[in-house]
């Protein structure tokens, strides 16, 4: 015979699994416009059966509520995050550039923007027009001066501007890594508490959620790999502990490890890598073993690769070669990338990687050949090498700095500075061939600034002899008063053209041939399109080679961000689609659950009446 | 699918986001007129809107500034050399008023003060300026052509150079008559007889030289090679003269020598000489006339004449030679040019610190200081006029030998005109007198036909000159008006240019407004029409109806 009161404790069950139901459905609608929170369900079974020494076998007992689960499809989570770390990289990268883009374009484009590097350079050879037409006019001759003056302050500016954005990249760098080590720390606390719930047979669905949220935030920093693996227990293999094993690599290195998790530090560079970058650049180390992380490796992605590409990218133009030969406290390399002293950008002072060992030099000397280009590099090393080590390196190849693939702001101030430097050295030779309206020999008018000491870098040690075009000597070092000195940054017209009365407009002759001879002018001014200053093409295109330069690469970001954010806005409607929550179904599921309520509720009064009427009326 | 309310939401965010993006870019451009904001946006389009930028600011420099500053200079060269080509004229009226022969004394005496007048005007004209700067000088635009006041104590060292063509023949003439002032020289003073020879000259463009350090003369042979002569006027001897009232003078003689050195002598042996004096006088007083030797060379520093003797005159001719002079001047006077605008000279007043000149070349070839703007696109335009190709230097010195020769006339006439006067006077009433008078009288008018004579004939061959120094004005006029003319045509181009051009960026740069217009219509209506759209989603759910 079937239990008196077993239908009570049934149709309590029902009260009970309907009521934690409205409960997740109140929490499912609540949370309805919380960030990554997933759409949990009531998963209920039938109670078990109950043996029934009858003729039917058992009995249900009703309904148990056995877990409270999110819906949640880790595939999709997968898809996310490989992608966000590609947009990542393409937004950051497509920020940044625009930026950059911004500094060099000229007003002729755009009615909002100032005068840009052509305006400038035409106003400079339209001043110097009219100069050839009234050369003996200090009017005319100071007009022309300030023009340069112009120029030369459009480069400090822009090589300003893109230092000042170096900067302001690498303090974001120093962000962006605390926020990996704190995204870390939390993953790996959060690991450990959903593993006490969770061995403890529950399931930790609000924490999975803020994980896989912090994982939608690292993996769009750096391309984030995540494991997730059930802990079994080691005595029964096929046991299931309830806890699991989670681990995060970032790049392929393991950055969590379940309860553990690694920290990256940044590491101020003690050298720089490129003659124009600015001091205290930050690299990246694990802060355990202080082993570099490389951000620019290959198949790296994500915003922290976008800024160390836009920070540090040279566009492999960094300088390599061959080591010849080595001394206790030189290296000498031959077959060097850079050959010509305008392209060069390897700074005074800095770090050479060889054989994977790094090494330090103070200063640096070159051999040029009869064409004044270089044939040799020889490094003064700050630490002696031992004869192993030199033997070690024999004929190994020797780099630079660092070789970023990429055409970020040391990109930028290279062309900057090459441009610059054969710009001047032309305007230079021409000058110095001329005498000042005084009479007096002229120097140069560019010239480099030293702002440590005030003083001038005029190029004296200039490679080829301006007068005669042949070499002047075979070697030249990094203190030399050479063209090398001259950048972006420390361009500037001599203090002594102050007075224009000290430019040349005239050959140096022995007879007076009068104030308005203008045979330099006429050489001059075959430098603004005429004579091959820069990239096989003529000062003006200048700006044109920069315009495509950047043109490619912000058209690849532009085109790129899109497409990945079309694919992150569909990877997360597909996510939305299994985890999100609708009104609709938790209206339809409020209905549902109060209507299973209300049976139950019916169940336990009909039972009531029953044994009212068993107990109280029923034999009495 | 099962799509949820959160992706109808985020959705049509996503959609409103790209037709607003739309709409800042049709108003960007509405507002802007620009098609890009960026370069990146279309590089061809920024890159060539670069390329026209400079085009045009190169283009406005030579239509705005370089072109009109072409033109009011060589208008300024015009109008200058319009008033010179009027002075001209004024020259050649005077030449045409000495070469009548019916002068008086009064016509003699307009012609001096008139051709005086001249003298200091003709070159005034040369330091015309153009907002400052002179327009004859080549390079030198900050200094005069002509010497605006008198300068006494600038000196230069000359050279001038002088082809075998420049030899031209002019009359010297011996005594002058001195006019008696006691009856006692009335009686007893000689009566000079005047004699006139005809000399073949050089003359240098400076008078009152103060010494003359070489004379050279080269001929080219068929072969082309070359034989020089010269007079090494710096080891010339110095000799002493005796004048008539036992006061002394001094001049020079040197020898030519050929290239190794050896002395050039004619058939007879005798050396080639040269003598040089300080004025006629002296020369008159040495040789007891106005002689030279037919092998012999006389230089007068007063009036920078060079007298050639017959064989040397022919000898050069013959050989088509070239001369060379090298001389010293002191003191320079107003209307005077300056030497540096035709020959190579060295000012020498700051002797510690010569400044030189240069004109020619080497080779002989003229050196320009030719101004030229850049007018147009790979067009230069010499837009200055050189004062030694519009104007000769000899015109001056053409002036001074018509003033001299009027001078002399008029005192010839006045030594008659005194004479006569004596001859009335009551002291030489006595018929000894009156002879004697006359024959002073006769000797008197000898020496006037003698210079009125030289008057005319000089005149009337001056009339001949001047028009050439006019038709080499008239030439640069018309060669400032050809290049005024081609200025035109260059400016007609450029201004063509300009406008073509900066169509050109325009429809580079810029957006049609209706185009912006209807683009921006349609975005906005999508826009619009997306927001319409997401206002419907809000809300309503199926938990509002329980």
């Amino acid at each position: 015979m079937a239990s008196s009161f077993f239908g009570l404790t049934i149709a309590y069950s029902g009260l009970n699994a309907s009521q934690a139901s409205i409960n997740t459905t109140a929490n499912n609608i609540s949370n309805v416009q919380t960030d990554g929170y997933s759409k949990q369900t009531v998963n209920l079974s039938a109670a078990s059966a109950l043996r029934a020494y009858q003729r039917y076998g058992s009995t249900g007992t009703g309904v148990a509520v056995d877990s409270v689960t999110q819906v949640r499809d880790t595939y999709y989570d997968e898809k996310y995050w490989n992608n966000q770390s590609t947009l990542g990289l393409y937004e950051k990268k497509l920020y940044y550039m625009e930026q950059i883009q911004n500094y060099f374009t000229d007003g002729t484009l755009t009615t909002n923007s100032g005068a840009g590097f052509s305006t400038i350079y035409s106003n400079l050879f339209t001043a110097m027009d009219s100069v050839k037409t009234n050369a003996g006019s200090s009017s005319s001759r100071n007009e022309l001066l300030s023009k340069a003056q112009e120029l030369c302050t459009y480069f400090n500016n822009a090589a300003q501007q893109l230092q000042d954005l170096q900067s302001s990249i690498n303090d974001e760098i120093k962000t962006t890594i605390d926020n990996v080590n704190s995204i870390s720390k939390k993953i790996a606390m959060l690991n450990k508490q959903i593993n006490i719930i969770e061995m403890e047979g529950g399931h930790a669905n609000e924490l999975r959620d803020t994980r896989a949220n912090l994982v939608d935030e690292l993996s769009k920093i750096v391309p984030t790999t995540v494991e997730e693996k059930e802990v079994k227990n080691s005595n029964f293999s096929d046991q299931y502990t309830g806890a699991t094993y989670y681990t995060v690599k970032i790049n392929g290195q393991l950055l969590v490890d379940n309860y553990e998790y690694n920290t990256l530090s940044c590491v101020s560079r003690e050298y720089k890598y490129n003659q124009s970058d600015i001091e205290g650049l930050y690299d990246i180390v694990w802060t355990e073993t202080q082993a570099s992380f490389d951000p620019t490796a290959t198949n790296m992605s994500g915003e922290l690769c976008a800024m160390f590409e836009i920070r540090d990218g040279n566009n492999g133009e960094n300088l390599t070669g061959r080591v010849t030969s080595s001394s206790s406290n030189t290296i000498t390399i031959t077959n060097p990338s850079t050959t010509d002293i305008d392209e060069m950008n390897l700074p005074d002072e800095g770090t050479i990687w060889v054989n994977n060992t790094e090494y330090h030099y103070e200063g640096f000397s070159c051999e040029t050949d009869e064409n004044g280009n270089i044939i040799s590099y020889t490094f003064n090393l700050t630490k002696p090498l031992t004869t192993d080590e030199q033997a070690g390196i024999q004929n190994k190849k020797l780099v630079i700095g660092d070789t970023v693939d990429f055409m970020g702001i040391p990109y930028y101030m290279n062309q900057m500075n090459t441009f610059l430097r054969s710009f001047c050295e032309a305007f230079n030779s021409i000058e110095q061939t001329g005498v000042d309206a005084d009479g007096n020999a002229m120097g140069s008018v560019f010239v480099a600034m030293n702002k440590a000491l005030g003083t001038e870098y005029d190029m004296t040690d200039a490679l080829v002899d301006t007068l005669t075009g042949t070499a002047k000597g075979t070697t030249f070092s990094s203190d030399s008063n050479t063209y090398y000195k001259m950048t972006a940054t420390s361009a500037a017209i001599a203090d002594a053209c102050s007075d224009p009365d000290h430019f040349a407009t005239h050959v140096a002759s022995e007879t007076d041939d009068g104030v308005d001879a203008y045979d330099l002018i006429d050489k001059l001014l075959q430098l603004q399109s005429k004579t091959e200053l820069f990239r096989g093409g003529g000062g003006d295109t200048f700006l044109q080679c920069i315009y495509s330069d950047i043109t490619v690469d912000t058209q690849e970001c532009e085109i790129f961000t899109t497409n990945y954010t079309s694919i992150s806005t569909t990877i997360d409607n597909q996510r939305m689609s299994i985890s999100g929550v609708d009104e609709d179904e938790e209206a339809l599921d409020l209905i549902k659950f109060q209507n299973a309520y209300n049976l139950a509720s019916k169940c336990i009064s009909v039972l009531a009446e029953m044994y009212d009427q068993l107990i109280l009326q029923t034999g009495v | 699918m099962r799509v949820t309310n959160n992706m109808i939401l985020r959705n049509s965010s996503y959609n409103i986001n790209g037709t607003k993006s739309s709409v800042q870019t049709a108003m960007n451009q509405m507002t802007t007129q620009k098609k890009i904001e960026k370069p990146s946006d279309d590089p061809v389009v920024a890159i060539r809107s670069l390329r026209l930028s400079t085009s045009i600011s190169r283009v406005d420099q030579y239509y705005e500034k370089n072109i009109p500053d072409a033109e009011s200079w060589l208008e300024v060269t015009e109008t200058a050399l319009t008033n010179m080509k009027s002075l001209m004229n004024d020259v050649r009226t005077q030449c045409v008023n000495g070469s009548t022969d019916t002068l008086n004394q009064e016509d003699r005496n307009t012609i001096l003060k008139q051709l005086k007048a001249l003298q200091t005007q003709l070159f005034s004209e040369g330091n015309s300026d153009y907002a400052g700067r002179t327009v004859f000088t080549g390079y030198r635009t900050d200094k005069d052509l002509v010497y605006t006041s008198d300068e006494s104590t600038t000196s230069y060292t000359i050279d001038q150079n002088f082809s075998y063509e420049d030899i031209e023949s002019f009359r010297y003439y011996t005594g002058s008559v001195a006019i008696p002032n006691t009856a006692d020289e009335v009686l007893n003073n000689d009566i000079a007889d005047i004699s006139e020879a005809d000399y073949s000259r050089l003359r240098l463009s400076y008078d009152k030289i103060d010494a003359m350090s070489s004379f050279s003369y080269t001929t080219k042979d068929a072969q082309g090679a070359t034989t020089t002569a010269t007079v090494d006027l710096t080891a010339a001897t110095d000799v002493t003269g005796n004048n008539a009232d036992g006061s002394t003078f001094t001049y020079q003689t040197a020898t030519a020598t050929d290239e190794t050195g050896a002395a050039i002598t004619d058939a007879d042996g005798n050396a080639r000489t040269m003598y040089v004096f300080d004025s006629e006088e002296d020369w008159e007083t040495a040789f007891g006339g106005k002689t030279v030797s037919d092998n012999d060379i006389v230089l007068i520093k007063e009036n920078g004449n060079i007298v050639l003797g017959n064989s040397v005159t022919s000898e050069l001719k013959t050989n088509k030679s070239t001369i060379s002079t090298t001389y010293d001047r002191t003191g320079f006077y107003e209307g005077e040019l300056k030497p540096e605008y035709y020959f190579n000279c060295t000012n020498t007043t700051d002797a510690a610190n010569p400044v030189k000149y240069k004109k020619y070349n080497e080779d002989g070839s003229e050196v320009g200081y030719d101004i030229n703007y850049i007018v147009a696109n790979n067009q230069e335009l010499t837009v200055n006029l050189e004062a030694s190709d519009a104007f000769n230097s000899d015109i001056q010195r053409d002036i001074d030998d018509m003033i001299t020769a009027v001078s002399n006339a008029i005192s010839a006439h006045d030594k008659i005109d005194t004479l006569t006067a004596m001859k009335s006077e009551a002291q030489y009433s006595s018929e000894e007198y009156q002879t004697k008078l006359n024959e002073w009288i006769e000797a008197a008018q000898k020496e006037a036909d003698y210079a009125d004579d030289h008057l005319q004939k000089l005149y009337s061959s001056e009339i001949g000159k001047v028009d050439s120094y006019l038709d080499n004005i008239n030439l640069a006029i018309t060669d400032v008006g050809c290049t005024c003319d081609q200025l035109s045509l260059t400016k007609t181009r450029m201004s063509n240019q300009q406008e073509t051009l900066e169509e050109l960026q325009s429809e580079n740069d810029n957006l049609d407004l209706s185009e912006i217009i209807i683009n921006y219509t349609a975005q906005y209506n999508a826009y619009q029409s997306s927001l319409t759209a997401a206002g419907k989603l809000s809300g309503m759910t199926l938990l509002n109806y329980i």
